[in-house]
């Protein structure tokens, strides 16, 4: 991440998180699979910032910088999670998935979509926060890279393997 | 894309649209810093301000629900401010209303009033003090009496109520009580000149009413981490319901003149967790919305004993319901947040027999709606804001029902 001048930020941090608060928590469900886990990642990463002195840069650095630090914090909640499958939390507190403004949507629209939430629960780590970064955000490779702090081949070749693996999975062509 | 990239995002989508705004448990409600670390001659900040909003708690996460940007942009509706939200509408007459709300500018959230003339929507001069002051509620008596509560935040006090008053030429500050904690108001209703009460939180629910010369705090059971009020609304002086959650149930106050007593047993608890809007349209009849734990619409009716969640029509999409507005026993509107991957506007009405989608809006425009205000069968306002991001900007919204459609006016 670009570093800058540090200068008078008070605030400015909290509203940005605030203002996202709801997206963040969304990103999180994608990563972990449930609400409540989500959320206390969130709530521990906006904690965590207040005790932190931080360099801000611009502000879409400073989003990608909160994104990272729920991704982490995702991560690590995943890494030490007491289940026996990583899939359980996808099937087990299962939101209703069959929204949608029509009638299209009912049981055979909400196991399609839940076919293919297991499948990529299943993804190593990296690569669903990849896919989730690109497919649910609509983050460009660049933002992904700057978001994760790895190169843009990485996510590029992250993806790709991701996408590969999810068609595997669901019987499709990729 | 390929048939697999089309079903991650639908997906993806679907299950983040499943997690409703308001079923979102709030953040903690930071303390103020009184003091900030000088290093090397260089300032830092440590101060994640206080926000009103640590209150990113379910009322505001509701209304800066986040969308992701491949979905629809906005409507390209130009009148109001970049970057900006309103959140609730009150109308004294057909040419006398009041919208109010935020604008996000240099990182700072803006206090926003737009009025109607009863000819064009235009945006009315506030001073606020504070480094970020927002707005979220609304309510008119008079021309020349109605209130703006939300919250200022600055580095000393943290979060702190923030109240203003129009007096008929303009919107002044009126002291509002110190709290202890970080606080925030979210609903404001009128009864009189000498009556009025505010809601929201303040590491519990917050009460404050207006006697006519200060603004006190009124002190209440259920000033605790997990309950917070959201909307209030007063049927007349001995009248006056408030809403909100405490924990994963929905919290029912009511006021009868004397004292604030939580409506119904244990049972009703069962509902919510969270009643984002209440209309009393009599004493045996008020509607409640919100939503369900499942993230789906809630539509809860009191018939003067008790409350019953109304059923019929199936609800068909996640999100929870922002705001309800009714003007008779047969005639009632309720709005509801937009959630990917639905990119229409949804606002139902009530006419007598169920609760109805408006099935189509004229223009077209995708929001997000936060208010309503029923002033008659053939006069309704709802706000909210379009534009989907905020990369791509978003932009409040104002439409209206002149009893034939509905259409964006501002």
């Amino acid at each position: 991440m670009t570093t800058v001048e540090p200068r008078e930020t008070d605030g400015q941090l909290a509203d940005l998180f605030r203002l996202h608060h709801t997206d963040l928590v969304r990103l999180a469900v994608l990563i972990v699979g449930d609400q409540p886990t989500a959320e206390d990642a969130v709530q521990d990463v906006y904690l965590k910032l207040q005790t932190k002195t931080r360099v801000l840069g611009r502000e879409n650095e400073e989003l990608a910088y909160i994104r990272a630090c729920v991704l982490n914090r995702c991560r690590s909640v995943l890494r030490h999670r007491k289940v026996v499958s990583r899939t359980a939390p996808f099937i087990g507190s299962f939101a209703d998935l069959t929204v949608g403004d029509s009638a299209e949507s009912h049981a055979i629209k909400a196991e399609e979509r839940r076919q293919v939430l297991v499948a990529l629960a299943d993804l190593p780590a990296r690569r669903r926060e990849v896919l989730v970064l690109r497919y649910y955000l609509g983050l460009t490779e660049a933002e992904i890279a700057t978001t994760l702090g790895i190169s843009q081949g990485s996510v590029k070749s992250a993806a790709a393997r991701g996408i590969a693996a999810l068609a595997k999975a669901l019987g499709e062509e990729s | 894309m390929t048939r697999t990239e089309e079903r991650l995002t639908d997906a993806l989508a679907a299950r983040a649209a499943a997690v409703a705004a308001h079923s979102i448990r709030p953040l903690p409600a930071p303390e103020a810093r009184r003091f900030r670390h000088h290093s090397a001659g260089r300032r830092w900040s440590m101060s994640l301000a206080p926000l009103a909003a640590a209150a990113s708690i379910a009322t505001i996460t509701a209304v800066v629900g986040m969308l992701p940007q491949h979905h629809a942009a906005g409507h390209g509706l130009t009148g109001m401010p970049k970057n900006s939200m309103l959140l609730r509408v009150a109308a004294v007459s057909a040419s006398d209303a009041w919208a109010v709300g935020m604008v996000f500018s240099g990182r700072r959230f803006r206090p926003l009033i737009m009025h109607w003339n009863g000819t064009d929507w235009t945006r009315s001069p506030i001073s606020a003090p504070g480094k970020t002051q927002d707005l979220w509620d609304v309510a008119a008596a008079s021309p020349r009496d109605a209130w703006a509560v939300g919250s200022r935040t600055d580095r000393l006090e943290g979060s702190q109520p923030s109240i203003f008053h129009w007096n008929g030429a303009e919107w002044a500050p009126v002291p509002a009580p110190r709290i202890p904690a970080s606080a925030y108001l979210t609903g404001v209703a009128v009864v009189s000149v000498a009556d009025a009460w505010a809601v929201g939180n303040a590491n519990g629910a917050l009460i404050l009413h207006w006697n006519g010369t200060r603004w006190r705090n009124v002190p209440n059971p259920w000033l605790r981490g997990d309950a917070s009020l959201f909307a209030v609304f007063a049927k007349s002086a001995d009248d006056v319901w408030a809403v909100g959650r405490a924990g994963a149930s929905a919290l029912i106050l009511r006021w009868n003149g004397r004292s604030w007593t939580r409506l119904g047993g244990p049972n009703y608890r069962r509902y919510g967790p969270s009643i984002a809007g209440v209309a009393v349209v009599s004493s045996r009849l008020a509607w409640l919305v919100g939503n369900t734990r499942r993230g789906l619409p809630l539509i809860l009716r009191w018939n003067g004993s008790t409350l019953r969640q109304v059923s019929g029509s199936k609800p068909t999409f996640s999100g929870g319901l922002t705001g309800v507005s009714a003007v008779t026993a047969g005639q009632a509107w309720a709005v509801a947040d937009c959630v990917p991957p639905s990119t229409q506007t949804r606002i139902f009405r009530w006419q007598g027999h169920s609760w109805r989608r408006v099935p189509h809006l004229a223009g077209r425009v995708a929001a997000n709606l936060c208010g309503v205000f029923a002033l008659s069968a053939r006069n309704v306002w709802a706000v909210g804001y379009t534009g989907l991001n905020f990369k791509t900007g978003r932009r409040a919204v104002i439409l209206h029902w002149n009893g034939t459609s509905w259409r964006a006016v501002a």
